[in-house]
This record gives structure tokens, C-alpha cells and sequence, in this order.
């Protein structure tokens, strides 16, 4: 075949990689294209058949999204029962506020107590540090649905029910194994010199943490971070469950309710996904870099 | 791990300077630790602790009644003629789906692992693409794909049809037949990102050197693969398996629960299910918590075997 | 037709000519050694015989076919890599057979071969070991063992020394050295090596033809002895040879039949050398580079009225002969090889000799030695 020679070889392996790329492309890129085209399109086209696979003009509507933020369903607009667009759409915009709150509280808190706990497991030996390590990281086995039920009756004995500050906790104990198990795994990684010199200038632990490491430590509590974030962000299962009211319901938690509500609107609930989907996607091509090398560099951690 | 070699050789003949010093370090990391092992003491610990209870307690319109009631509960799983058949059932269907999912995502990875370890003009595009179904919070996913499968105006009923592939719309998500492989299909299209990376990572560690040597030595491109490549990569691909196991067992009650919420009928009745519905629709706390426990230990039991059946070779073989 | 043909083979990389149209002929049999400094473009040639890089244009032909194009596999040749590429999940015994396995041969087959292999390079005890667990010396072995099983057209070995530490390296020149002839002994196992290496003491002890590549080109392809004696070029001179060659900038110029090389303000009969590289040139003067070998500059007292006066910074000992570093009042700086009985101490004026047969002329805007 064109095995018989490197020009031929070279040829083959363009077209290889040339049709590869496409077809992941393709693969990964098509429900989003789906989806977000769907949010552009008015709710009547939405019901044909065969689908409207790209947007033209007359199929074109902004209808959904100004709905989810206004709240007002527009002026001649092409809705078919104005009971689709049901309340709960109004609730997408204040939802996102709650989301992005509790997302940055833990993420903060993830680093606030994330990074002094990983430099500790990175660089001292003491009684039960392995053990108390493989604890940590086994929570991450955890079937979430059998701590539903004992969080739930939990949350509500805390007077934690149905508030911000409810998912912040279960977010944090959820996220801060991770994120020291990212942190250590960095941290040995990092040459110790630096800190060995500041304890020889005589800087306590504490400052040496925050004025010798922490400049240093910037990408892999760049990663850390953004992992934590974006775990907040996209849980909704305990959310769902552990909120009622709009005063602490995150943007995926209004999303589940919308996607399981009775009669839809197809259009609505697309534009809402998108709007879900938008901020982390976002924080993810900003930072690409640094989730790709969290991504690769958990080599020899177990 | 080193640590314990380190404690095994300060053991018999510590000094009272090295005793001392362990200590104190001890104690201050302990100070230091505290606020993470609070967190997960109230918000994991306890709730485990109450769950793991409430497995071997009774319960009666939807309360448990706090009377221990010993292995009641497991017994009745595996046994009650009201309970078992379905318990069976969603146990099979979990193996099912896992297997099935766990093969196809690293099959997959392996792909695009080696696409994405390439040197080419769109590399970058293609990774930061990759980054998406991993981005895209799990219930956005689901809502999408449960769109895409809509029985009456889906695309991807939509895109069929016009392929000349079927007359007329299926019906998906409420079909016993598909059902189960629709939210194979939804769950593996998100996982296959975070194990192409893992899997390029533990890639790019073999020299190039390596390859070429190969090469020379007349190897094909199968047998590359197998006989260099595989092994090579045999700690990462251990871990990738493991990681998507846990992630297989777990990850897909996302799906179930806005697409299909574990039917037709049982079709899709995975165990996360199961456990959910025991749990909170019908509240029996304990036989929910139960089927819990015994999802958690058949978590255990892959992870081992994974473990024993990847490692003892290697590890004899370093020696 | 000779075996191994390059004809004006380029390699162009973003950025850098790395070889520029390289002409090379092999014969069956031969030790060929490329010789040159870092990035000379040496390994990039070596590959693009191998196959492993592909030429920007130019032709590799072998035994009379044209492989240019020809995938690496294909082309009957066996590689040591610079790091050695062993398998490292492998055995010794499996890194060797894994080649027989690939082109299918018989159990008892591979055996055999495998067994012969490892006994040519006496690591038979090692075939149970994996990589890690061998030293470099052995892990060398290995490699060699790799490539023998086979009975390759070409054997390309890319620095394999490089790893090695000094007396290792010793003992395995005169190791390669003996697997050559004794490969070459019978017709029927005819063994032509290509080897690549930036150190000269391996060129010239192996070679049987060293080819000084130096920007992607060839600048003087002859065996050791030549390139020792008759440097074609400044480089080649400075390059070849340790302890290096002196240089010394000055001008020729000649009357009545003798000429003078002039320097610094010194002045040294050339005798007929001198009186031909005029000639050559074609001038009445010149402005040359001189080039003459440690071991042939001769000290002695001052009083001499041929010698030139220069005083001897150090005397370093090696052993046999003392190196002699020296300095003029004009801050010419020289090198000599001295016997170390005789009794020289630093800071001593001495009267140095240039022995006229054994100076080399070279061109000051060309580099290339005149009367080669």
C-alpha cells in the first residue's frame, strides 16, 4: 500500500490525523452546536420536523434569553402557550449570582485551607500522615446519593436547610480532598531550598507559606483552584435536593427543575442550559493551560 | 510508601532530639489540619457514619424506627421476594453499563490520546475542544442530550431520518430496548476528555527514542502498540481504569435522573437509582442505605482487582 | 559502484541548513566514522541514512538501490541509539529477539541467534536481566547485542560512547574495533559501520575512514592517518589531534630562494615548504596561518641563533612526555611535547625550534592548507 515508502508513509499519516481531528471535533462540538442553536431558535420552528438543523433568519429569535432576564415574554412574540414559559424561567438570571457566590466562596476556601494542609502533607512526617492522606482521598469514592439522605436531615438540624452557606460546606468538604491531593502531589515537586532559606532568615511557617511558596506554588494553586471552582459550579444533584427557594437555588439546581417541569419549552430550556453552561466553559478556555496540566500531570500520585 | 520506610528505620533507634521532634511535628500539623478535617468530619464523616446506621435500623412509613435490626436489611435485598428480583436486576444492569462504559471511554481515550499527543497545526484547537463535555456542568449535559433524543422532535430523531436511516421518529429515552446504551452514549461523550488527557500524559512519556528503535526493529503498528506502548503506559492505564470505574458506577445517576429516571419501566433502574428511589421517593432510609453499603464495597472490589490483576507483575519484575 | 552512495543530500529544518549537500561513498566493509563538533549536522546525516529523517532533497542510495524513500525498516540497516533505546519492560533477551520476532522466524531460531548474539558481546549472563538493572557498560552491550542479531546491511551507531565514562569508553573502542575485524573476517558476514562521534581519539582509533563534517558538510573524508598528517583545512587541523594543533597567524615571504615565516615580530626559516606554499600561491607574499603539532616543536637553549625565545608557562606531566605551554614576549602563545627527563622549569626562557617538514601553511581567507 503506501507502507512502501516515507513519503507515502507521511502522506497516510496527515490524512490520518487530518480525519481524526475532524471526527473528535465533530464528536465533542456537535450536542453544543445542537443546543446552542436550538436557544436562537423560535419555539414554533423548534416543533418541526424535519428540525431546522442550522439558523437561518426566519428562525432566528433572541425570545428566550431576553425572557430569562426580563422575565417579560416579549411583544408578538411566536410562543405557543404562554404557560410554557413557566415562572421558573425567571429564576435563571438570580441563579447565577448564586451560583457564582458559592462557587468562589469554596473555591477560596478550597485554597485558604487546601494549600497550608498540602504543604503539610508534602513536607512532614508525622503520626498517621499516610493514613489520614488515604482518608482523605477515599472520600472522593463516595457515593453521593447515600449522603443525601443523612445530609438532608443534617442540613435541616444545622438550620442550614435551603441556604447559601449549606451548599458552601458540602461543596468544600467535597472539594478540599482534591485539591490537597493536587497541592501535595505539587508541592513534591517543588524544590524545598526556597523554603529551607526563608526558615534560615528566620520567617515563621506561616509567612514562609505565604512569602516564599505561595509565588512560587502560583500554577498548581492556579489548577487546584480551577478545578475547585468548576466542581462548585457544576454540581446539582445536592443542590436540587438541599434548596428550595430562589434566595440559595445555584443555576444548575433551576436548570433541573426547568428540564423536569411538565410541559416545556424547548427553546427556554436550551437558552438556560446554555447560560449554564457559559460561565464554566468560559473560565475553561481562559484557563485551558492550567486545567490541561492539572489534567496531565497526576502521575505517580496514588 | 517512603514514609513508612522512613518510620520503620526511626523506630528502633530514635534518638530523644528525632522522638522529640516527631511530636512536635505531629502536633503542629494536627493544629494545622484541623479546619480541613472539620469540614470533612461534619460534612462527610457524620453523614456517612448516620448512613452506614441507618442501614441496619428498621423503618416504617418513611421513618426510621432507630431499633436495630441487624443484617435485616441485606438480607432482604439479596432475598425477599418483594425486593431481591429488582435489586438483580439494577445490579446487572450497573455491571452492564459500567463495563460498557469503562471500555468504551478508554478504548476512546486511547484514540484521541494519541491524536492529541501529535505534533500538528490544530493541536491546541482540538485540546481546548476536548475541554468542553468536561467543562459543561453534568446537568446541562443531560439536558442536552435529552433534547438531542427527544421522541417527537429530537434532532437526533431529526438527522436519521433525513439520512434515510428510519422511516419515523423512535422513541429513545422511553424505550426499553435503547434506553440504557442512549445514556451510554450521553455519559461516555463527557467522560472521554478527562481520561485523553490522563492517557496522553502517560503517553508522552516514552521517548521517542524508543519508537524508533522499534521501527528498526521491523515492528508493526500493532504490535508497537501491544508490546511497547501498552506496557509502557501500564500505571497510568491502571489509574485510568480505576478512575473511571468509580466515576462509571456513580456519575451516570446525572442522566438518569433528568432523562430517563430509571425507566421504561426498569430499563435504566441502575444501583444509584435503586438507592435514590429507595431512599427518597420511598423512603426507606434503610433499605437505601444498605444497597449503599453494598454498591460501595462492589466499588472496593474493583479497585482491588484492578490493583492485584495490573500490579503484582510489575512490581516483581522492578525488584 | 561503492556500497553506501549519499549523493548531495540537504536537510533543511525552520530556521538552519543542517546538512548541505553532503557527498559520501562507502565501501562494503568499512568503519566510517563522522566526525564533527555539536551540531555539525553529523546525527541529522546518520538518520537520513537510517530513514528515521527525510532529506529536504538528495539521494541515499545502498548496494546499488535507491532508498531514499524507502521506510527505515525496509532498509536493512541496525541502529545503537545515542540513549540507547533499550526496552525498558523488556529483558535482554527479549530487547534482542524482538526484531527476529517482528519478521517471524522460528523459536529454536531466534534462540540460537539470540544466544550467539549475546556471547559476541559476553553479556549471555545478563539475557534474564531487564535494562534497569544493568550498568552502562552492560546496557551498551545490549545495545550492540540488538543490532548484531541481525545481519544488517549497515550497522549505524549514533555516539554510543557518549554515556560512558572515561575508562569504560577505552576499553569499549578497542572492543568495537575487534567486532569489526572480526565481522569482516569472513565474506559472508560482511560487516560496514557507520558511527558517529564528536570525539576525535574514537575517530581516529577506529576509523578506517573519518569523515570531518563541519556546517553539513564534508570537509575531509580520508582515513585517520591523512587527516593526522595532512589536515585539509584550518578546521580539520585544529579539530584533529590531541593536544591540539598550534596556530599561529603571521606572513610569508621569500627571496633569493628562501623564505621566511614572519610573526609578531619573529622570524623562522621555512626551508622548502615555504618556498612551494609561495609558489603556490603565487605571490611574492602572503598572509598565511601556520600550523604545527606540539610533538614537533623542539626546545633549547637560547643561545641557539635559529631558535625563537619563549618563556614556559607550565609544564604539565603526563606521564610520558611533559606538555609545555609557552608564551613569547609578544604574547604568542605555543604548545610543545617534551621529553620529561629533560629539565625545563616554568619561567625559563627557552629557545624554541620549529621543525620545517612538519609546518602546515594555511590559507589566512580560506582555512584550506596550501600544500595539501
Amino acid at each position: 500500500m503506501l507502507n512502501n515508502s516515507i513519503s507515502g508513509r507521511l502522506r497516510l499519516k496527515k490524512l490520518v490525523i487530518i480525519l481524526a481531528s475532524v471526527a473528535v471535533l465533530f464528536y465533542v462540538l456537535a450536542p453544543i452546536y445542537w443546543i446552542v442553536v436550538s436557544s436562537f431558535q423560535k419555539e414554533d420552528a423548534l416543533n418541526d420536523k424535519p428540525p431546522h438543523f442550522f439558523p437561518t433568519a426566519d428562525v432566528f429569535t433572541l425570545d428566550h434569553y431576553s425572557f430569562l432576564f426580563t422575565g417579560e415574554v416579549p411583544e408578538g412574540s411566536t410562543i405557543m402557550i404562554q404557560a410554557q414559559y413557566t415562572m421558573s424561567g425567571t429564576l435563571v438570571y438570580p441563579s447565577i449570582i448564586n451560583s457564582l457566590i458559592i462557587a468562589l466562596a469554596v473555591t477560596v476556601i478550597n485554597i485558604v485551607i487546601g494549600f497550608p494542609t498540602g504543604h503539610i502533607f508534602s513536607r512532614f512526617r508525622f503520626w498517621g500522615d499516610s493514613k489520614l492522606f488515604g482518608v482523605l482521598v477515599a472520600t472522593r469514592l463516595l457515593p453521593s446519593i447515600s449522603i443525601l439522605v443523612p445530609m438532608f436531615i443534617l442540613m435541616q438540624k444545622l438550620n442550614l436547610y435551603d441556604t447559601k452557606l449549606g451548599l458552601i460546606g458540602i461543596y468544600s468538604a467535597i472539594t478540599i480532598p482534591f485539591t490537597i491531593w493536587i497541592l501535595r502531589s505539587y508541592f513534591k515537586n517543588l524544590p524545598i531550598e526556597y523554603e529551607e532559606a526563608a526558615r534560615m532568615d528566620g520567617c515563621s511557617y506561616l509567612r514562609s507559606l505565604v512569602k516564599v511558596v505561595l509565588p512560587i506554588a502560583k500554577p498548581g494553586v492556579a489548577a487546584a483552584a480551577i478545578f475547585a471552582f468548576m466542581t462548585a459550579y457544576g454540581e446539582f444533584i445536592f443542590a436540587t435536593v438541599l434548596t428550595r427557594t430562589i434566595a440559595s437555588r445555584t443555576q444548575t439546581a433551576v436548570l433541573a427543575s426547568l428540564a423536569s417541569g411538565l410541559s416545556v419549552s424547548h427553546g427556554m430550556v436550551s437558552a438556560a442550559s446554555v447560560l449554564a453552561i457559559l460561565p464554566p466553559v468560559l473560565i475553561a478556555v481562559i484557563f485551558r493551560k492550567q486545567i490541561i496540566d492539572g489534567l496531565t500531570s497526576k502521575l505517580g500520585a496514588s | 510508601m517512603q514514609t513508612a520506610l522512613l518510620k520503620e528505620q526511626l523506630k528502633p533507634e530514635q534518638s530523644n532530639y528525632e522522638a522529640k521532634r516527631f511530636r512536635q511535628t505531629t502536633a503542629f500539623a494536627y493544629k494545622m489540619l484541623l479546619p480541613s478535617l472539620l469540614f470533612i468530619v461534619v460534612f462527610i464523616a457524620f453523614p456517612m457514619f448516620y448512613s452506614v446506621s441507618l442501614a441496619f435500623q428498621g423503618f416504617k412509613y418513611g421513618v426510621p424506627t432507630g431499633e436495630f435490626v441487624g443484617l435485616q436489611n441485606f438480607i432482604d435485598i439479596f432475598t425477599k421476594p418483594t425486593v431481591a428480583p429488582g435489586f438483580y436486576n439494577s445490579l446487572g444492569l450497573t455491571m452492564q453499563f459500567t463495563v460498557a462504559a469503562v471500555a468504551a471511554v478508554i478504548v476512546i481515550s486511547m484514540g484521541v490520546a494519541f491524536l492529541i499527543n501529535e505534533n500538528f497545526k490544530g493541536n491546541s484547537l482540538i485540546k481546548v475542544a476536548l475541554l468542553l463535555p468536561y467543562a459543561i456542568p453534568g446537568i446541562a449535559s443531560a439536558v442536552t442530550w435529552d433534547w438531542i433524543y427527544d421522541a417527537n422532535l429530537g434532532v437526533l430523531n431529526g438527522l436519521l431520518v433525513k439520512l434515510g436511516i428510519i422511516e419515523s421518529y423512535l422513541t429513545i429515552l422511553s424505550n426499553e430496548k435503547f434506553a440504557l446504551w442512549a445514556i451510554w452514549f450521553a455519559y461516555v461523550w463527557k467522560m472521554v476528555p478527562y481520561s485523553s488527557f490522563l492517557l496522553s500524559a502517560g503517553l508522552s512519556t516514552i521517548p521517542s527514542s524508543v519508537y524508533e528503535a522499534a521501527r528498526m526493529d521491523r515492528s508493526s503498528v500493532a504490535r508497537t502498540f501491544f508490546k511497547i506502548t501498552l506496557p509502557l503506559i501500564l500505571p497510568v492505564l491502571q489509574l485510568a481504569l480505576v478512575v473511571q470505574t468509580i466515576f462509571a458506577l456513580l456519575l451516570h445517576f446525572g442522566l438518569i435522573f433528568v432523562m430517563t429516571g430509571g425507566g421504561p419501566g426498569d430499563a435504566t433502574r441502575t444501583l444509584p437509582w435503586l438507592i435514590y428511589q429507595e431512599s427518597f421517593t420511598f423512603t426507606r432510609f434503610g433499605r437505601g442505605s444498605a444497597m449503599a453499603i453494598i454498591m460501595s464495597v462492589i466499588m472496593i472490589a474493583f479497585i482491588y482487582i484492578y490493583l492485584v490483576l495490573l500490579n503484582p507483575e510489575r512490581q516483581k519484575a522492578q525488584r | 559502484m561503492s556500497y553506501l552512495n549519499l549523493e548531495k543530500i540537504t536537510k533543511n529544518f525552520p530556521g538552519c541548513k543542517a546538512v548541505d549537500e553532503l557527498d559520501l561513498e562507502v565501501e562494503q566493509g568499512e568503519f566510517i566514522v563522522l566526525l564533527g563538533p555539536s551540531g555539525c549536522g553529523k546525527t541529522t546525516t546518520l538518520r537520513i541514512i537510517a530513514g528515521l529523517e527525510i532529506q529536504s532533497s538528495g539521494k541515499v542510495i545502498l548496494d546499488g538501490k535507491d532508498v531514499s524513500d524507502t521506510p527505515p525498516e525496509r532498509r536493512d540497516m541496525a541502529m545503537v541509539f545515542q540513549n540507547l533505546a533499550l526496552y525498558p519492560h523488556m529483558t535482554v533477551y527479549q530487547n534482542i529477539a524482538f526484531y527476529l520476532q517482528n519478521i517471524h522466524t522460528s523459536k529454536d531460531d531466534i534462540d540460537r541467534r539470540v544466544r550467539q548474539s549475546a556471547r559476541r558481546v559476553e553479556i549471555e549472563e545478563l539475557l534474564e536481566r531487564k535494562p534497569n538493572q544493568l550498568s552502562g557498560g552492560q546496557r551498551q552491550r545490549v545495545a550492540l547485542a540488538r543490532a548484531l542479531v541481525r545481519s544488517p546491511k549497515l550497522f549505524l551507531l549514533d555516539e554510543p560512547l557518549a554515556a560512558l565514562d572515561a575508562k569504560l569508553r577505552a576499553g569499549m573502542r578497542s572492543e568495537f574495533k575487534l567486532l569489526h575485524r572480526s565481522l569482516n573476517e569472513q565474506e559472508s558476514s560482511m560487516g560496514t559501520f557507520i558511527y558517529v562521534t564528536h570525539d576525535q581519539i574514537e575517530a581516529m582509533t577506529l576509523g578506517t575512514r573519518v569523515a570531518v563534517i563541519y556546517k553539513g558538510k564534508v570537509v575531509q573524508f580520508s582515513p585517520p592517518k591523512e587527516l593526522y598528517k595532512t589536515p585539509k583545512n584550518l578546521f580539520v587541523a585544529a579539530f584533529v589531534g590531541s593536544p591540539e594543533m598550534n596556530l599561529i597567524e603571521g606572513s610569508l615571504s621569500g627571496s633569493n630562494g628562501s623564505t621566511n615565516f614572519e610573526f609578531q615580530g619573529m622570524s623562522f626559516k621555512t626551508g622548502t615548504r615555504g618556498v612551494e606554499t609561495l609558489q603556490r600561491i603565487g605571490q611574492e607574499a602572503g598572509e598565511v596561518v601556520l600550523g604545527i603539532r606540539p610533538e614537533a616543536v623542539t626546545l633549547g637553549s637560547t643561545t641557539n641563533l635559529d631558535s625563537l625565545p619563549f618563556e614556559i608557562l607550565t609544564i604539565e606531566p603526563f606521564g610520558q612526555t611533559n606538555f609545555v605551554r609557552l608564551r613569547s614576549e609578544s604574547r604568542v602563545s605555543i604548545t610543545c611535547l617534551v621529553n620529561p627527563d629533560l629539565s625545563f622549569k616554568e619561567g625559563e626562557i627557552v629557545g624554541v625550534n620549529f621543525n620545517p617538514d612538519c609546518v602546515h601553511y594555511f590559507n589566512k581567507q580560506t582555512g584550506e592548507n596550501v600544500l595539501a
